[in-house]
């Protein structure tokens, strides 16, 4: 079909084979949202059970067959995971991991974006060597480090404090520095120029000058190291060993072992998704807040390549 | 000649100087890399040929740990739940990330509402995820066999048995969907309305383009997504830890549960060490594997070729 000769004979096959293959408009529209709805469906099923078994008494939870909408809906575990007994609260959880985030949050945007102009903006003896470690870094595989830094924090005695959680990110990711940069690199460098001219030193350019024009990147930064902290499970468990520190991610499978302190259950389940809920809502709503941020990142990350 | 040694003499100081604002304001990173990064890898090797339990000083022993690698049979069970979740996995999702990346492709009402809906299972915290996982797959209580029973009349295997757990966690993942589907889609959106437009007037059919232009111009796009899935998928362990912590009976045991366990619970940190090297490796090698094998099937465009298309 490539050759022009035969151009005329080629649209009469396609009108025709267009005929016999093509299936309706409305046939083609039900098709797509049919499967689209079954697997919005299937994707939403374990959520909306989620959230019913977090409305049940213990004794619901196990009732037979399972009920989708609890009668009566029983709204006290969340009174009980904020205010209950001292055994099923997560609140202490949830204030860690709060705090602990925004320390880190702060810490990573104000490393990532003072680095990221380091090499988007500023000439230096090693720079482009720099570059592509941070590059490389970006590539490796972190397990290998987990142990020795591990050993490093015990030794400093910072084991069961917060530190070995928030610290690393205040000396910047690679990932968000190459975000960073690449905004950095997009803004006119008239401005520096400019602003030289009129007795900026260097520390003002970044701060009063760059850094206002930069904020969808530091939106994008915030919103996935506050993603990273708030959901790492890892180094609090591996770092936290007393309850009144832990944060929610680990703290919430502690309720599976202090057990039912009424019910027949040995466990809470109502108690635990309701308090898996809770750790839920914050990125849902981080989602909705910065949702355009949140997709272009995801995508921005997947392109790259 | 003095003259000349003293030119260049200044000449790097001032370049010295001039450096100066550059390396304080990377100085986070530097330092953070040879904090976190360089000496811990450095100090990994070292421990790596050490018995090490944090109370009495490392003791040299060599490659003993490398030897105890290979007769471990915990470590060949934990490399090969590792292996089969990621490959056969990672690829189920990519392809119904792709399929549903298609579906929102044409022109669909809503398109927002439905990507959102797809995207958002991907965003809860794994933690939670774990825990909601666990009270669904629940022996008695759990809501999926039930439903399974009442609504299709399958009798549900127990999921989290010896021989159901790896497909139980494969299923899972299938929840993370969105994120390929997300990436998908602006891989999709990239892709020139006029090649599409092209081939119709050549009369090709929609199998046609799907085969000739989306998936060789997205290959690259799905290529990527394979590849950083794959290495995310080695390193699995939250999930696997919060639903079974590797059990029953280290049947879903993941290499980095394996590591944990070692390094967290037994205090063996030169045994840990080995173990991440040993992922390490692997990871890397998967990697080229995955990426020689591209070169059949991803395709790069260049201008010229975009022409001739």
């Amino acid at each position: 079909m490539k050759s022009g000769a035969v151009l005329p004979i080629t649209i009469v096959q396609s009108a025709d084979t267009r005929r016999r293959f093509r299936v309706g408009p409305f046939v083609h529209a039900v098709l797509v949202y049919g499967v689209m709805i079954v697997v919005a469906l299937i994707l939403a099923f374990p959520f909306v059970w989620m959230i019913s078994t977090s409305l049940k008494t213990d004794g619901q939870i196990i009732a037979w067959p399972p009920e989708w909408i609890p009668r009566p809906v029983h709204w006290k575990n969340y009174v009980n995971l904020f205010a209950g007994e001292k055994n099923v609260t997560i609140s202490r959880f949830l204030f860690n991991s709060v705090v602990v985030s925004c320390i880190a949050v702060f810490g990573q945007v104000l490393s990532s974006t003072m680095v990221g102009f380091a090499f988007a903006r500023l000439q230096w003896i090693g720079r482009d060597v720099s570059f592509g470690v941070l590059l490389a870094t970006m590539m490796l595989p972190s397990q290998v480090t987990i142990v020795p830094v591990f050993i490093g924090f015990s030794k400093l005695g910072w084991v069961d404090s917060w530190l070995p959680l928030i610290i690393p990110s205040w000396f910047g990711s690679a990932f968000f520095i190459f975000l960073v940069r690449q905004f950095m690199l997009t803004l006119p460098r008239d401005l520096d120029d400019a602003a030289r001219i009129d007795g900026c030193n260097t520390w003002q350019l970044f701060y009063q000058i760059i850094l206002p024009l930069c904020k969808p990147v530091v939106a994008a930064v915030a919103v996935f190291s506050f993603q990273s902290h708030w959901n790492d499970f890892f180094n609090p468990l591996i770092y936290i060993t007393n309850p009144d520190k832990q944060l929610l991610s680990v703290g919430i499978t502690y309720l599976t072992q202090r057990g039912s302190a009424i019910g027949p259950v040995a466990t809470p389940w109502n108690l635990l998704m309701g308090a898996s809920i809770v750790m839920a809502v914050p990125m849902v709503l981080v989602f909705f807040a910065a949702q355009r941020v949140f997709v272009q990142g995801v995508v921005f990350s997947g392109l790259k390549g | 000649m003095t003259v000349g040694i003293e030119v260049s003499r200044t000449r790097v100081t001032r370049r010295i100087r001039h450096s100066l604002p550059g390396w304080l304001f990377a100085a986070p990173w530097i330092i953070g890399f040879l904090l976190f990064t360089a000496g811990p890898m450095l100090y990994s090797i070292y421990l790596s040929l050490t018995s090490y339990d944090l109370l009495q000083p490392p003791r040299w022993i060599g490659l003993e740990n490398y030897s105890r690698l290979i007769d471990d049979p915990r470590v060949a069970n934990s490399l090969k739940v590792t292996t089969v979740f990621s490959v056969v996995g990672v690829p189920l999702t990519m392809i119904l990330g792709l399929g549903l990346a298609l579906l929102l492709n044409q022109k669909i009402r809503g398109l927002n509402m439905w990507r959102t809906l797809f995207y958002l299972p991907a965003i809860v915290p794994a933690a939670a995820m774990g825990m909601l996982w666990r009270w669904l797959l629940d022996g008695q209580y759990g809501v999926i066999n039930y439903s399974l029973k009442d609504w299709f009349g399958i009798t549900g295997p127990a999921w989290l048995s010896k021989d159901w757990v790896l497909p139980a966690f494969i299923i899972m993942s299938v929840w993370g969907v969105g994120v390929p589907m997300v990436i998908n889609l602006a891989g999709l959106q990239n892709i020139p309305e006029s090649l599409y437009e092209a081939a119709e007037i050549d009369g090709a059919s929609g199998w046609n383009k799907l085969w000739n232009i989306t998936l060789p111009l997205l290959s690259p796009v799905l290529f990527f997504n394979l590849l950083i899935g794959i290495v995310g998928a080695l390193q699995s362990f939250t999930i696997f830890y919060v639903v079974t912590k590797g059990g029953p009976r280290n049947a879903s045991e993941t290499v980095m549960l394996y590591l944990y366990n070692n390094a967290f619970q037994f205090l063996n940190m030169g045994y840990a060490s080995a173990l991440a090297w040993m992922l390490f490796v692997y990871i890397l090698a998967l990697t080229i594997i995955v990426y020689r094998f591209s070169s059949k099937w991803v395709y790069y465009e260049s201008p010229v070729e975009r022409m001739r298309v």
